[in-house]
């Protein structure tokens, strides 16, 4: 397989969210000519199987990137486009390292780029009842010599308050005042809350924040994310929050926090394969969220994050990927398929 | 037995295997067992934080 020429292919096919088609469509042929078992699930993912057998390895990278087109090019070892970093790049080393594989060893290995990620997660959510594996790797960008081993939860809620409109020399708070007492009184529950670390923290992000004014009502409305430490019970921050302010409150979506072990054998496999390809391993624990939330949050199996790239270039008109770390990033993953399948069982 | 690189402390392993990570209970430092027979110990690769997805 062509390393240089999948991936320049794949951050070549422009693949916003509910637009994966024709990158679908590109992979699994691709799969099929390099020894991959390959098809189109119902709901849009890439799926392409090495090897039968009981224990299955899975790796799930996203098809979909966020939309803005970057002009493709590469200058000076590194590929500039929409989507090499999160995640075509990840995408497209976990195919070339299952592709290079000779003999599974009685173990299946499952390559899919699922659809919707930067989205609610729909491709994922299509794997849940349909497979059952022994260890997940997901491609998302950790940097090649790092593996991330845990993700911040989510909660996004959409606040709103209307009121009948006042003369402005009103003493009362506008609607608008009193979203921002709302705003304000959620970053200080949040300040006070668990640790100190960002990690560890309870984290809002004011999303956005639009009033509507029809000469007679007032409206405020505020979408707001607010991140999820490991160390919070969801239910009682949402309860919490349910208290603060005046207004509607209105939950749009929840996903749970999750901490892989350092000390499980899919984790350890990377910290070896780092090593033996001249890297110093680090571990990474990611302030967002990704399709390690959905799946490692339903199967108890070992799970971790790998992929090439700098995740701050993550969504940024700069994205762009160094080209010897995508090397680096397909002996790493190399490594790790070799040393699973070399192992007995997967437990 | 072995000894923890930071403070000197013992750390009891009862099945050490290569690539394991423990905790000194003393000083808290994350350690890697690095080699199993003999027992050699070094710092365990570090956590970072990372914004991204």
């Amino acid at each position: 397989m062509d390393e240089l020429e999948l991936l320049k292919t794949m951050v070549s096919i422009y693949s916003p969210t509910n637009d994966e088609g024709q990158l679908a469509d590109y992979l699994v042929q691709t799969m099929n000519e390099n020894g991959f078992r390959s098809h189109i699930d119902e709901v849009g993912n890439a799926v392409g199987i090495m090897g039968e057998g009981q224990e299955e390895i899975l790796l799930v990278g996203h098809l979909d990137t966020v939309p803005g087109e970057i002009a493709v090019r590469v200058e000076d070892g590194v590929l500039h486009g929409r989507g090499s970093v999160d995640a075509k790049g990840p995408l497209a080393a976990m195919v070339c390292a299952a592709s290079g594989l000779e003999n599974t060893a009685g173990k299946r290995i499952t390559v899919i780029g699922v659809v919707d990620e930067e989205g609610d997660s729909r491709g994922a959510r299509n794997l849940l009842d349909k497979y059952n594996p022994r260890c997940i790797i997901i491609g998302e960008p950790s940097g090649w010599d790092s593996v991330a081993i845990g993700y911040k939860g989510c909660l996004r809620l959409r606040y709103g308050m209307e009121e009948v409109n006042k003369h402005t020399g009103t003493p009362d708070p506008s609607p608008a005042e009193m979203g921002v007492d709302f705003w304000n009184e959620l970053n200080d529950y949040c300040s006070s809350e668990f640790g100190d670390s960002a990690f560890d923290s309870l984290t809002p992000r004011l999303v956005s924040f639009n009033t509507e004014n029809d000469g007679l009502r007032t409206r405020v409305e505020m979408q707001i994310d607010v991140r999820i430490p490991p160390a919070a019970n969801t239910e009682e921050v949402k309860a919490s929050i349910e208290q603060l302010g005046s207004g509607d409150l209105h939950w749009v979506s929840e996903e749970a926090p999750i901490v892989s072990s350092k000390n499980s054998f899919l984790t350890r496999a990377f910290v070896s394969a780092i090593r033996e390809a001249d890297g110093s391993p680090t571990y990474k624990k990611k302030l967002g969220t990704s399709d390690m939330n959905v799946l490692g949050n339903h199967w108890d199996v070992p799970i971790v994050a790998y992929g090439p790239g700098d995740s701050k270039l993550d969504h940024t008109p700069d994205e762009r990927l160094s080209l010897d770390d995508y090397s680096a990033s397909i002996r790493v993953l190399r490594s790790v398929l070799s040393s699973l399948i070399e192992r007995e069982k997967l437990d | 037995m072995a000894e923890c690189i930071e403070c000197g402390a013992q750390i009891a392993l009862s099945k050490p295997e290569k690539g394991e990570i423990v905790d000194c209970l003393e000083c808290g430092t994350e350690l890697e067992v690095v080699t199993d027979n003999p027992i050699a110990l070094a710092l365990a690769p570090q956590e970072e934080e990372d914004w991204g997805e």
